[in-house]
């Protein structure tokens, strides 16, 4: 069976199994049973939003879909991991559990034969090069908060800077 | 409420207490997560104790040598003095109907940032020095002893509470987990322990009269920019009066709308449409902030600072006074100014020199809401309006916490929206009016340095916002708290960038038809109607 569709098939043991390793990761294990498990997006936010970005990452992946598409998925996660993590490391550690929960899959259905499949492989150096874009997504974000606290500084002083004639 | 369980989810729930007590979870001080320390100068010009050089990143506290003392005393005395409090101590059952309320606990999965563990953060100690059980029992009744490590812990978490009250509105018993804050923030500032954006502020508003400690003839220029700018785009120039005495009303806004970019443009608003009605009123330099950051210091800060307005007012002979789009203002008005130094009894009951109305729910405080007060105005059509103006514009309002649910003012702003804008679109129901998620930055949190702790707990606010930018297209978010204009621009950038953030008096002067105007093309931002 085509690696591909068995994936797609697939698509919502692995979104389970992903997104219940990344909130392990990340959370206590009470906040944890609450991020997974309340359904309203505007009551558990970061609950709906990582499992979203997740699976629109999936998506995405399974498609061969651009880069710039895929950025979006990741943005909603890494968006939140920014403000939520001590370090890169830790914020974008969830993809580096993808690989495992595909690789575990498929040898449950195909056996361990497939590890050695050029198409394994190939989406293997996808996710791979997935996680380059994470990092450039992780660093906008970063630079979007120290942006962000320059130009506040800058809009709160507004009338002081005009005053002082350092700004139109 | 939180829902009540169903049979097959009660059997799931696993009773393995956690790995770790969270009595012995100790916070991690990250960088982007905690507020700088006050300043020594900035406690001293207030008169706060423990003036000295620290930052809460270093090990040593530099606390007093009988700080554990100070704590106790300061408890035994606030136990005392506040019978709500020595109730919020007693009757919390840990329900969890509070737990995934708070904007910070939602936004960081820390469970500190639970109100119903914030509250323990004090609970714990106060169960052990106050509690018979808790004396005896020690941990098994939930008592802590009060070490260094508990005080670092109260400043980590009391200061990541923006006393918005969103818990209290789903709590059985009616806790207040904000007035919870505000105890725990007054007894550390007992061992000066306390951010720099709360008490530096205080201390110029203190001084000169607004938070940002600008002086008079500094401030006139700054009216003056906007009077500029105001003739450049309807042609007419006007003359706001300053310190005047003998004018009817006094005029009070937050300090940011002079000299803070959105707010200017809502300033600019207020003062189009005083003209245009010919209202006898006068601005002051003196009560030039209508902000109380006394309110997030101590309870005898914020009745000093609001003084102020009100000694002003009397100096100039006003006869009552309008207040301006401020948050934390109105919360002190509308809950706290009439039993610490009111009532106002040299002023009269406002009326709208307008329309007549008689503000009755202003008797007591004598102070009137501006939206109150143009919504009369509009009610009565006593203004001409031209809301096409703003019709590049799709608006939605984010209800700001100290004025929707600290003072009930929910349909005001939205029966002026709907008057001066034709694009008007509702965020979803549990977020907005009593349960609007707070902007996470109020109550003093609203500095650079708490950036990534602000994204996080603004993160619920925004998600609202996101979901109607991707349904109605909105492209403005409008507010009536000058914090939230100063902060929601960096939460629209970060999370939902197309947003723009704006005052609701922006948008009525933008549709404000006024008397001997020139042909209107520019809106009050300099950019086109088109």
């Amino acid at each position: 069976m085509h690696i591909q569709t068995l994936l797609s098939d697939k698509e919502a043991d692995v979104l389970r199994k992903w997104f219940y390793a990344l909130i392990k990761q990340m959370y206590p294990q009470q906040t944890g049973n609450f991020f997974s498990s309340e359904k309203d997006p505007f009551a558990n936010p970061v609950g709906t939003k990582i499992y979203d970005g997740l699976q629109g990452i999936y998506n995405h992946l399974l498609d061969n879909d651009e880069d710039d598409k895929m950025s979006a998925s990741l943005e909603d996660i890494i968006r939140v991991m920014v403000v939520q993590s001590t370090a890169p490391s830790q914020g974008l550690s969830f993809m580096f559990s993808l690989k495992d929960i595909i690789r575990n899959e498929l040898i449950g259905e195909l056996g361990k034969d497939v590890l050695g499949s050029e198409e394994l492989i190939q989406l293997e150096r996808q996710i791979d090069g997935l996680l380059l874009v994470a990092v450039d997504v992780y660093h906008d974000c970063r630079e979007k908060i120290y942006a962000n606290r320059v130009e506040e500084v800058k809009r709160n002083n507004f009338r002081l800077l005009q005053r002082a004639n350092l700004i139109d | 409420m939180a829902s009540t369980p169903k049979p097959e989810e009660l059997a799931k729930i696993s009773y393995n207490p956690p790995e770790r007590d969270w009595m012995d979870t100790k916070p991690q001080f990250r960088s982007g997560t905690w507020c700088y320390a006050s300043k020594p100068d900035s406690l001293k010009s207030l008169g706060l104790p423990n003036p000295r050089k620290w930052s809460p990143s270093d090990e040593d506290w530099k606390l007093p040598e009988n700080w554990k003392e100070i704590i106790f005393e300061g408890l035994r005395e606030r136990l005392h003095k506040f019978r709500s409090l020595r109730l919020f101590m007693d009757i919390c059952v840990r329900c969890g109907a509070c737990a995934d309320k708070c904007h910070f606990y939602l936004g960081t999965g820390d469970p500190k940032n639970m109100p119903v563990l914030r509250a323990e953060l004090l609970r714990s100690v106060y169960r052990k020095d106050f509690t018979m059980a808790g004396k005896i029992l020690g941990k098994f009744a939930g008592a802590r002893e009060l070490t260094e490590d508990v005080i670092k812990e109260w400043f980590y978490y009391f200061f990541q509470c923006t006393e918005c009250r969103r818990c209290s509105l789903f709590c059985p018993y009616g806790i207040d987990t904000a007035e919870i804050t505000i105890i725990g923030r007054e007894l550390l500032n007992l061992i000066g322990c306390n951010i720099d954006w709360i008490t530096s502020p205080a201390a110029n508003c203190y001084r000169t009269g607004n938070h940002l400690g600008i002086q008079p003839h500094a401030l006139v220029d700054m009216i003056d920019f906007c009077v500029d700018d105001i003739k450049e785009v309807t042609g007419i120039k006007i003359e706001p009066t300053i310190n005047r005495k003998g004018a009817e009303i006094l005029f009070i806004a937050p300090s940011g709308d002079v000299f803070a970019d959105p707010g200017t443009y809502t300033m600019m608003g207020y003062l189009m449409l005083f003209h245009e009605l010919g209202l006898d009123y006068t601005l002051s330099t003196y009560a030039s902030e209508g902000g109380n950051f006394g309110l997030f210091n101590s309870h005898e800060m914020m009745k000093r600072l609001n003084s102020k307005m009100y000694a002003e007012a009397e100096r100039l002979g006003a006869k009552w006074i309008l207040g301006g789009e401020c948050g934390h203002m109105w919360r002190v008005i509308h809950q706290y100014m009439d039993t610490m130094n009111g009532p106002a009894g040299f002023m009269e009951q406002p009326v709208s020199p307008v329309t007549g109305t008689r503000f009755e729910n202003a008797k007591s405080t004598k102070m009137v809401h501006i939206t109150e007060f143009t919504s009369d105005l509009i009610k009565h059509n006593a203004i001409k309006l031209d809301s096409s103006r703003n019709d590049q514009l799709r608006v939605t309002f984010h209800d700001s916490c100290n004025v929707s649910r600290a003072m009930g003012l929910i349909e005001e702003p939205r029966y002026i929206l709907n008057h001066v804008c034709n694009n008007f679109f509702e965020m979803p129901e549990n977020t907005i009016k009593e349960e609007t998620f707070c902007c996470g930055s109020g109550s003093g949190l609203n500095t650079d340095e708490f950036m990534e702790m602000r994204m996080a707990g603004g993160l619920p606010r925004a998600n609202a916002v996101r979901h109607v930018h991707d349904k109605h297209g909105v492209n403005l978010l409008s507010c009536i708290c000058a914090i939230d204009r100063a902060v929601l621009p960096s939460l629209m950038d970060y999370w939902v960038p197309g947003v723009a953030v704006s005052g609701v008096h922006e948008l009525v002067g933008n549709a404000l038809v006024m008397r001997g105007e020139k042909e209107r093309t520019l809106d009050l931002r300099m950019q086109s109607f088109e």
